[in-house]
This record gives structure tokens, C-alpha cells and sequence, in this order.
């Protein structure tokens, strides 16, 4: 099997300790369920990387307060999906439960999910498989091999728990050497391929907010893949809407796997607010979603496809999301 | 009347398997072993201009470098005309993955550390991928023998094709295309080597034939094959993928041989993917023609398959896509050319799916002649089947073979001509159907031998050379045994392929093992209990003929208290110098002078098996996804040796053929490197993707089989990928020309249609 590269773990006992070794060390990587890290480093990726194990942090649990869900950023996702949600808001399990598969959804956290690299088929390769040619964009080289001649890197993000946690409205609280801070959980991404979270090296994930949803919410995910486990999303959805007086009210319309991160999609909502999903705005909505994908050739299935899908992912989920809805409002 | 053959008893390897017990080549460990690892090319195709060991060879711990300077120079093919592969590559490299060299170092990080000294400088080489660009006048030429790339020509002509068309009611072309499919057994392969100080060399490693591995070990080590001992281990999953000599077993003996120590090379997943084997990717044309009443009256098909940089079992991969379709269905005149075709890619063999391209494009045909001429696709298949009696056009007798019983079964449990053509939209059922022969001509190791010798107390020990590469040939064999001796297979000890103990056997190749291994361990436990009857007619002074054997007794027939415990026989024997040894030899009944390439005709094999399956889908018809409602498969496996044995292979085969061929499985490339070489990328079905499925025995009872048994499993994975891609055809309309038929490219089939009304 493939080797892991020797490094070093530390174990901090408290996030302040995590963040003053994050600080100090140049390589420092944190290491929550490692389903992702490790992997990587066993195809040669952060082979000088230090591991900071975010296990002795305390980040796991699930609070509930009137207003808001709060999860901790090292919350795995079996624990995610045993939970008995609000029902506005079972759609954070049901990413959850698109994940992987069990053995998989045991070990990784919400957090991970969350800060999940993205991926692409010239990257996620063993060191011997990227021999053979000059190191891409994301691997520290000057070339794209998917988009030859491009100078970015378009490696996708296919975590399922972004796009869901961004249409709930979710905010990401943020630990660095200044004190914490709550961004929303869309300003988490860059849309760099290459370095596609927004936190700096010396910063942690600790908790996500969910705001509880007012009567009349609902929301659904869709997930494109070609087996019913296991596979990363070749194209997502999150739909989350609250239904007021019959209508739409607000809608909020994420794309997965299309893109360098999740993308908002503000010209789908905008078609379906103020409507009553009716075919013609459902239409609109998918065509905004066709429109925003960004998929190249570097996953699953044709980017042609893919983009295609896009459309029939959120007009799929925008209607499960409204009969859920309905039944929310009361 | 049987008391063990039929009977669906508990595998002997299950309980080692499901708790882990069961020793697989990378968990052994030898006292002093060392670790190898191989350095292997990047590129598809380039020349080695330099290789400079040097700085490997002092690493501290590195006991040994192997490049192509340190080997005799012997080449591997599987026939003395196709070698074509040096274990080590020498001039140039043909593919990515190559091997260029090999550490035999104190521990696995050291040997991989030290591959990272060793410098190579190449000169890259124009490089070509696919099989058609690669016949082209103007393309890099791979081997210097081999003009246009063409490895394998396979030409059989039988009848006059040309004329025949003319007499056709019904004529018509299709072309088909499919990628590779991988193996993704769950062991990647692993060996394990060691040169004792009398220059023996013993090995482990999974395998599909110990006999076959050692004489080319032995060949290519310049020994003797008595100084190669291939021993037992358990294998975890072959589908064709572990058929002839790779590399790995090579290098691992030759470092053990300048260590004097054991080294073990274990392969990563993809290693395994990429430098072992993979099945051919292919094109295929072909012509299909009709007489009115819908019987097929000829046929021509030419092939162009992706070999990938070397021969293999080339000429074998060629043909039997091709020998499959002849024993299917009836066809007086044909015309076949198989081209197997060199490229920059990995090695392609066998696989237990030959071909979808190829079997999809013949039950294409059936359906769209079907419909032309009027009638349904049971009909169809039912006036054309091979069947009982038959000669195929390339001489080989069907002795017993009951196709039309497995139409009927799958027909009808599917209710399949009630649904045809009266399903909702977006709903469809198709049939496809196979025969696969038991064995065929492969000279001196076609056959297989066993014994059978018994304790002073009566325990019997079977020696066979039987291989299991997780099939349950083993439990075939010994309940094989146990019918034959009256003796609870529970209670057989069993010595299997191991090549310095058990007689020369076929191996797990071309589905021959229970018709020969069997009928090889019957015909070894028959004379241990003619030598048994024997002793025992005088001591229950009653004549040979009227005594039974059963539940360690021999008893006189009719009177079952004048007995004698079989223990008080083999003693008896022992005290008299009758040591009870049984010797059992098979060969199948084929044609010896049959040749692949030169003499494509004669008797092919022994005995013929049939598979018929039926599928039923739903296409979601925004997405192009396909669901499997339900999946009826039928087989005439002879007689089930353990029906839930044949039921697992049937269930398996559907698995691999059906499902992971039609809607999921290709290897995925760019230019000649594989971007899926692992679990994620490459898309074996997995729990939650397998329809429900109905399996359906159908027993001719073989005159040659053991029991009656023959093949069993594989009829099941090469008939379900062609009702799988017919179902899908019928639901949405139209046929799918590419392989496999994913939800991008089935959607893009709905579109066209929608566009072009294409029927």
C-alpha cells in the first residue's frame, strides 16, 4: 500500500495551545478525522507538513439554543446524521449521509468537510503518477494540465456539508491569534483552486452556527454521483426557502462540484422569491444554475453534463424543499 | 441419492475469510525477509538512455538493485511466439508503469527511499493510445517486429460470408466501442520469494495456476522447474486478472537469488491497476445477416482491440470474444478478424467479461433484426441458439447443453413477452445470451491429476493441484470427493496447489476446474475405493462388486450390518502392503492440434455452458441514470457441484458484467497514464448500486463433468452486460454504440433522439 511520509503530531490540550503551534510552525496542518489529509499525504502532497490534532480541543457536540444550532468543528458526521433535527433543517444530516459511507462518516468531522481541499483528477494522484509530467497549479507547479494554458487552477470542491450550510444561512466561527470571529460560512472559500479556504495557516474552524429556520422553512440537497456511496458530488444542489402566505419568500441556491467552491447562485433565488415555484420559475432558476456551473474535465462524468445538471439538480431540490416547506407552515 | 454433491454446505475458507484469519501473501513474514519495491517509468513510451544505480545501491539497507543488466535477457509471452516482454525493461519503455529497475532493501521505506536515487534519463518518444491511430502508416512503432502495431491477427473464415449476405432478407452494419474494464480484485498482487543456499526457490503469491507460474519462472531464472516450489496461499479475487507471468514474481525471485534472503513485494492498488493487467479496450464492426423467418444466416465482425504494450495471452483474448459468440448462437457462415494491436498502454489480458463492445454488438443485433423482421427478442433468440447436437462453424461438438432451457427461465420468470413493448415510458427489458466453453487446448498443462491417501485412522487427504482464487473451487473439489469416498467433505484434509507436492493441474483458467480438476479428484477417489472394496471383500468375505462405501463403513450392498469400519480396512491394507493410494488423471476430450492463430478449428473444449439473463430498468430520463428494477439470470452449469456456490458466481458475474460493465466501470485516461487507478476513481459497483437478483440453476447433467458439472458462474457475467444494454435501449428508445453506457451518455442518447428520431 501506499506509505505515509514520517511527520510529527502534536497534540494540543485547548485551542489556545492549538493556535500558538499553528502560529509557530511554518508546516503546521491541523488534523481532524484525517480521511482527507492523510490520503493526500500518502500521494506525497504536505510531506514537511507538522500535524496539529484537533482531538484534545473539545470541538465535538451539538448545542441547541432558541435561535441557533451550534456545531463543533470536530463533530463527526455519524454523529451529525443520528441527530435528530429540526425539520427545517434535516438537510444538514441528509449531506451528511451523502458523504462516503459509514466507515468514513465514523472518522471525519464536520469541520474537515467543511475545509475539505478540492479536488482534481491531476492532483489526487500518487507521487509516481505525477512523475510523468511537470507539477500543476495546485501541486506548487505553473501549469494547468485540465485547462492547458490557463494560469488558474480549477481544481472543484465537491464537500457535500458547504453548499447545505451556506443555503441554511451558517455562520463559521473563526479562532486566530487576535480572538475569534464569525464569518459566514460562504466567506469561508476563496474560489482558489489552489488554496481554496479563506482561513490562514495560523487560524481554526472551530464551530458552525445554523440559525433555527422560521416557520414556513424547508430546505433539500441533491447529489450527483455515479454510485449510491462512496463518490464525491460531480454536481450538487442546496436549496433552502421559507414560504410566507403561499409564496417564496427567500430562497437560497448553492451549486457543489460545478465550480472552485460552492457557488451562490443569486440570479436562481432571484427567480424563485416572490413566485410560487411555478414551472416558469423553476426554469429560471435552473437556467441561472446552468449559467454559474464551472465545471471542466477533471471529475466524473462530461463537463457538459455536469453543467447540464446543474439545472435539473436545483429544480429537483427547489421542490422538494418547497413541499418540505409546506409542511413546515403552519 | 447424493448425499454431498447438490448440496449448498458451508465453504471451508469462510470463516478464515470473514474473521481475518485467512493468510494472504502480504501477511507473510519470513525470518531475514527483506522488502523490494520497483521503479517503474512515467512515461508511455520512451527510450532509457542512461540508469545509474550508484547512488541507490550505498543507501545504508539497500542489499540489492536490479535493472535488465542483472537478468538473462529471457522474454515472456504465453505461446513461444509471442515473447515479447523482458521482466525488466531494457532499451526502451512501452508504458507507463513499466518496470526499470527493483530494490531489495531492510525495510519497505528504505527500498522506496532508494528509488528516489536511482537516475534515469530518458529520451520521450512519440506515444500512441488507442488501436486505431496506432494501425495507421504513419504511427510510432512500438515493437520493431510488429509493422502497423499489429500484435495478433486472429483470421477464421468458415462458409462463404460474401455470397451468403446476398441470400440475407435482412442485412445491417453496426460499430461499437468500449473502454477497458480493471479487475480490482480486493488483494493487490503481493509475492513472496525466497532462494534457499541449494538454490531452490519457493513463492507465494495469488495466482490462477501454480504449474503455469513455475515453469515460467523456471524458464526465465534458468532453473529447473523442480528448484521452483509456487505454494498455496490464499488469493483474494483473480477474474483472469492473475493468468499468466508478471514481472513482480520475476523480480522477486531474482533479488532472493542475489540476497539469499526472502524478499516480498507488495504492489499498491495502483501498481495493481496499472502493471499487472487490464482488460482490452476495442472496436468492433460487424455485419449481421438475416434470413426472413429471423434465423442468422452470416456474419462478418472485425475487431480492433487495445493490447497495450505487450502480448500476454494475446491470441486467446482475441479469439474467445469471437468462439463465445459461435457457441451462442447458430450462424453457417462467418468471417472474423481479430486485430490485437500494440499501444503505449498497460498490458491487457484476460478478463472475466471479454469484451462488452463485442457480446453487446452481437444481442444489438439480435433486437434491431428482431424488430425488422417482426418478432420479439425471446423468439429470436430461441430460433437461433446453439444448442444440444450442434457443430460450431469452428468444429467444435455441443455435447449437451440446455440454452433454450435458460431462455425459457428468464423469459418467463421475468414474464418477459407480456412487458415487451407494453411498459410505461422510460421503462425497459432486455435479454442477452451466452455460451462459455469448459477449457480449451492448452497442450501439456491441460489437464489435471490428483490422489487421494488416508490416514491409520482413516482420514483422507486429497492432493489436487486446484486453485481457488475466492470461486470455491476447493469446496468443488472436496465435495467432490466426498461423494465419491462417503466421507464428510468436513473430514477431508486438503493439499492444494502447491507445485512441489501436487500433480500438474490447467489451473483456474478458462473455467476448466471443475470439469478437469474434479473429474481428476472422482477418478482419484474411485481407485481409492477400488483398492478399499479390495481389502475389504475378504474380510467380509463378499464379492468387490457388492460393497458400498459410506460414512467410514463398508458395508455389503442390502445387508448393511456385514461391515467393516474403513480404519480396520486401511490398517488391514497396511499390515498387507496394500498402502490405499488413489491416482485420478483428466484431460478434456479436445483438439490438441487446435492453434489459436494457425488451426483456429477443431474439438475447442470439452463441454459448453449457457447463460441467459433478463433485466428490467427504469431511466430517469433528465438525468440518464439507470435503475435496475430486477435481474433474473439463468445458467446451465451441467449440475451445481454447491448451488450456493453457483448462485455467488452468478450473483458476482452480474456484478462485474451487468452492472459494473454496462452503467459504471472504465479506465479513464490521459495520454496513456491512468487517472483511475483506484477504488474512488474506478466505479466497481458497490452494496447499495446491486439490483435484486433471481437466480435460476438449469442442471443438463455433462456427460464428461464430474457429477455432471460443468462451468459455473462465468455464462452469467458474459451474457448480463448485453440485457443490460438492451434494457436500457428499450427504455429510452435507441441503442448505445459506446461502452459503458454512463448517465452523460445515455442522456446524450435521449437527446439525439429527441433531435433525429433515430429508432
Amino acid at each position: 500500500m501506499l506509505r505515509l511520509p514520517h511527520f510529527a503530531v502534536h497534540r494540543p490540550g485547548s485551542v489556545a495551545e492549538g493556535l500558538q503551534i499553528l502560529a509557530a510552525a511554518p508546516h503546521a496542518r491541523p488534523l481532524a478525522g484525517g480521511t482527507d489529509l492523510l490520503v493526500a499525504m500518502k500521494h506525497g502532497h504536505h510531506t514537511d507538513a507538522d500535524l496539529v490534532s484537533l482531538a484534545g480541543l473539545g470541538l465535538s457536540g451539538i448545542e441547541r439554543s432558541d435561535s441557533t444550532l451550534t456545531v463543533g468543528a470536530g463533530t463527526s458526521l455519524w454523529d451529525l446524521m443520528r441527530r435528530a433535527w429540526p425539520d427545517a433543517l434535516g438537510v444538514v444530516a441528509e449531506a451528511a449521509r451523502a458523504v462516503a459511507a459509514p466507515p468514513l462518516q465514523s472518522r471525519a468531522t464536520v469541520g474537515g468537510n467543511v475545509c475539505l481541499d478540492t479536488r482534481c483528477w491531476f492532483f489526487n494522484q500518487s507521487a509516481f503518477w505525477r512523475s510523468g509530467r511537470p507539477a500543476c497549479l495546485k501541486a506548487g507547479g505553473d501549469r494547468c494540465h485540465v485547462v492547458p494554458g490557463g494560469s488558474d487552477c480549477h481544481a472543484v470542491s465537491q464537500a457535500d456539508l458547504p453548499p447545505v450550510l451556506i443555503a441554511c444561512g451558517a455562520q463559521a466561527e473563526i479562532a486566530g491569534a487576535d480572538g475569534s470571529r464569525d464569518v459566514p460560512v460562504e466567506g469561508l472559500f476563496s474560489g482558489d483552486g489552489r488554496r481554496p479556504h479563506t482561513l490562514s495557516s495560523a487560524e481554526l474552524l472551530l464551530r458552525l452556527r445554523i440559525p433555527l429556520p422560521p416557520p414556513g422553512a424547508g430546505a433539500a440537497y441533491e447529489k450527483l454521483r455515479m454510485r449510491r456511496a462512496l463518490d464525491f458530488a460531480a454536481a450538487s444542489a442546496a436549496v433552502y426557502l421559507e414560504r410566507r402566505d403561499g409564496g417564496c419568500a427567500r430562497a437560497r441556491v448553492v451549486l457543489g462540484g460545478l465550480g472552485t467552491k460552492p457557488l451562490r447562485v443569486p440570479e436562481a433565488e432571484a427567480a424563485l422569491e416572490g413566485t410560487e415555484l411555478d414551472p416558469r420559475a423553476l426554469a429560471e432558476a435552473a437556467e441561472a444554475a446552468v449559467a454559474a456551473a464551472r465545471p471542466v474535465k477533471n471529475t466524473d462524468l462530461t463537463p457538459a453534463y455536469r453543467r447540464k445538471m446543474a439545472g435539473v439538480l436545483v429544480r429537483r431540490a427547489a421542490l422538494r424543499a418547497w413541499t418540505r416547506a409546506a409542511g413546515e407552515e403552519s | 441419492m447424493s448425499r454431498y454433491i447438490g448440496q449448498s454446505l458451508p465453504r471451508r475458507d469462510a470463516r478464515l475469510k470473514a474473521t481475518g484469519e485467512a493468510r494472504f501473501t502480504a501477511d507473510l513474514s519470513l525470518p531475514f525477509m527483506l522488502h523490494a519495491a520497483v521503479l517503474r517509468s512515467p512515461y508511455p513510451h520512451a527510450r532509457i538512455v542512461r540508469l545509474d544505480t550508484s547512488r541507490a545501491e550505498r543507501l545504508p539497507g539497500v542489499k540489492a538493485v536490479l535493472t535488465a543488466r542483472d537478468t538473462s535477457g529471457v522474454k515472456w509471452g504465453v505461446f513461444r511466439y509471442t515473447r515479447d516482454q523482458e521482466f525488466l525493461a531494457r532499451e526502451k519503455v512501452r508504458y507507463v508503469g513499466e518496470e526499470v529497475a527493483a530494490v531489495a532493501a531492510e525495510s519497505e521505506d528504505i527500498a522506496r527511499e532508494a528509488l528516489e536515487l536511482i537516475e534515469v534519463e530518458y529520451e520521450i518518444l512519440p506515444a500512441v493510445f488507442d488501436p486505431l491511430s496506432a494501425v495507421a502508416d504513419d504511427a510510432p512503432r512500438i515493437h520493431d517486429h510488429a509493422e502497423r502495431n499489429i500484435n495478433i491477427h486472429v483470421p477464421i473464415h468458415v462458409g462463404d460470408v460474401d455470397r451468403a449476405f446476398d441470400e440475407c432478407d435482412y442485412v445491417h452494419t453496426e460499430r461499437t466501442v468500449s473502454e477497458e474494464e480493471s479487475y480490482f480484485m480486493t488483494e493487490p498482487y503481493a509475492v513472496l520469494a525466497h532462494c534457499d543456499r541449494q538454490g531452490t526457490v519457493e513463492v507465494w503469491m495469488p495466482n490462477a495456476s501454480p504449474h503455469t507460474k513455475a515453469k515460467g519462472l523456471a524458464n526465465a531464472l534458468g532453473l529447473p522447474v523442480s528448484k521452483v516450489h509456487v505454494r498455496h496461499v490464499s488469493v483474494g479475487g483473480a477474474f483472469g486478472g492473475r493468468s499468466d507471468m508478471f514481472p513482480g514474481e520475476y523480480i522477486a525471485a531474482r533479488l532472493s537469488q542475489m540476497t539469499q534472503r526472502p524478499v516480498k513485494l507488495v504492489y499498491t492498488r495502483e501498481e495493481n491497476s496499472i502493471a499487472v493487467r487490464q482488460g482490452h479496450s476495442m472496436v468492433v464492426e460487424s455485419t449481421f445477416g438475416f434470413k426472413r423467418d429471423g434465423t442468422l444466416h452470416a456474419v462478418d465482425v472485425t475487431a480492433y482491440m487495445d493490447g497495450g504494450a505487450y502480448s500476454s495471452t494475446g491470441p486467446i483474448a482475441t479469439s474467445v470474444p469471437f468462439l463465445c459468440f459461435e457457441q451462442t448462437y447458430r450462424v453457417p457462415n462467418v468471417r472474423y478478424n481479430g486485430y490485437r494491436v500494440y499501444t503505449n498502454k498497460p498490458i491487457r489480458g484476460m478478463i472475466r467479461t471479454h469484451g462488452r463492445a463485442w457480446a453487446c454488438n452481437v444481442d444489438m443485433q439480435l433486437d434491431l433484426a428482431a424488430a425488422a423482421l417482426g418478432l420479439d427478442p425471446v423468439e429470436i433468440r430461441r430460433r437461433n441458439a446453439v444448442r444440444t447436437g450442434d457443430t460450431t462453424p469452428t468444429q467444435s461438438k455441443i455435447f449437451k447443453m440446455d440454452s433454450l432451457a435458460t431462455i425459457k427461465a428468464v423469459a418467463e420468470a421475468s414474464r418477459f413477452r407480456e412487458k415487451w413493448g407494453k411498459l410505461p415510458k422510460w421503462r425497459g427489458i432486455g435479454i442477452g445470451c451466452v455460451s462459455v466453453m469448459s477449457g480449451f487446448p492448452m497442450g501439456i498443462r491441460g489437464g489435471s491429476a490428483a490422489m487421494v491417501k488416508f490416514d491409520e485412522d482413516a482420514g483422507v487427504t486429497v492432493i489436487s493441484g486446484v486453485v481457488d482464487n475466492g470461486q470455491g473451487n476447493e469446496n468443488v473439489v472436496l465435495q467432490i470427493a466426498a461423494e465419491a469416498l462417503g466421507v464428510a467433505p468436513g473430514a477431508i484434509q486438503l493439499v492444494a496447489s502447491d507445485t512441489e507436492v501436487t500433480p500438474i493441474d490447467q489451473g483456474a483458467y478458462s473455467q476448466a476446474t471443475t470439469l478437469c480438476s474434479g473429474n481428476a479428484v472422482r477418478l482419484a477417489c474411485e481407485d481409492a475405493r477400488r483398492q478399499i472394496f479390495e481389502i475389504a471383500s475378504d474380510m467380509l468375505e463378499a464379492a468387490e462388486e457388492d460393497l458400498e462405501l459410506e460414512d467410514g463403513k463398508v458395508f455389503v450392498r442390502g445387508s448393511p450390518s456385514r461391515a467393516v469400519p474403513l480404519r480396520n480396512v486401511i490398517r488391514m491394507g497396511l499390515l498387507k502392503g496394500k498402502n490405499v493410494i488413489g491416482h485420478g488423471s483428466f484431460g478434456p476430450n479436445v483438439d490438441q492440434t487446435r492453434e489459436w492463430i494457425k488451426n483456429p478449428k477443431g474439438q475447442l473444449a470439452a463441454a459448453f455452458s449457457y447463460g441467459s439473463a433478463v433485466v428490467e430498468v427504469e431511466v430517469d430520463p433528465e438525468t440518464g441514470f439507470v435503475r435496475v428494477l430486477d435481474a433474473w439470470v439463468a445458467h446451465d452449469c451441467g449440475k451445481a457441484i454447491n448451488p450456493k456456490e453457483v448462485e455467488g458466481q452468478m450473483e458476482g458475474g452480474l456484478a462485474m458484467g451487468g452492472h459494473g460493465g454496462i452503467l459504471l466501470e472504465a479506465c479513464k485516461w490521459h495520454e496513456g497514464a491512468n487517472l483511475n487507478p483506484d477504488f474512488l476513481g474506478y466505479k466497481v459497483p458497490l452494496a447499495p448500486d446491486m439490483p435484486p437478483i433471481h437466480p435460476f440453476i438449469v442442471e443438463s447433467e455433462d456427460p464428461f463433468g464430474p457429477f455432471g458439472a460443468k462451468e459455473g458462474g462465468l455464462s452469467i457475467s458474459m451474457c448480463t452486460a448485453q440485457a443490460y444494454s438492451n434494457a436500457i435501449a428499450n427504455a429510452i428508445g435507441t441503442h448505445i454504440r459506446e461502452f459503458p453506457h454512463t448517465p452523460d451518455r445515455v442522456l446524450e442518447a435521449i437527446e439525439k433522439r429527441a433531435v433525429t428520431g433515430d429508432p
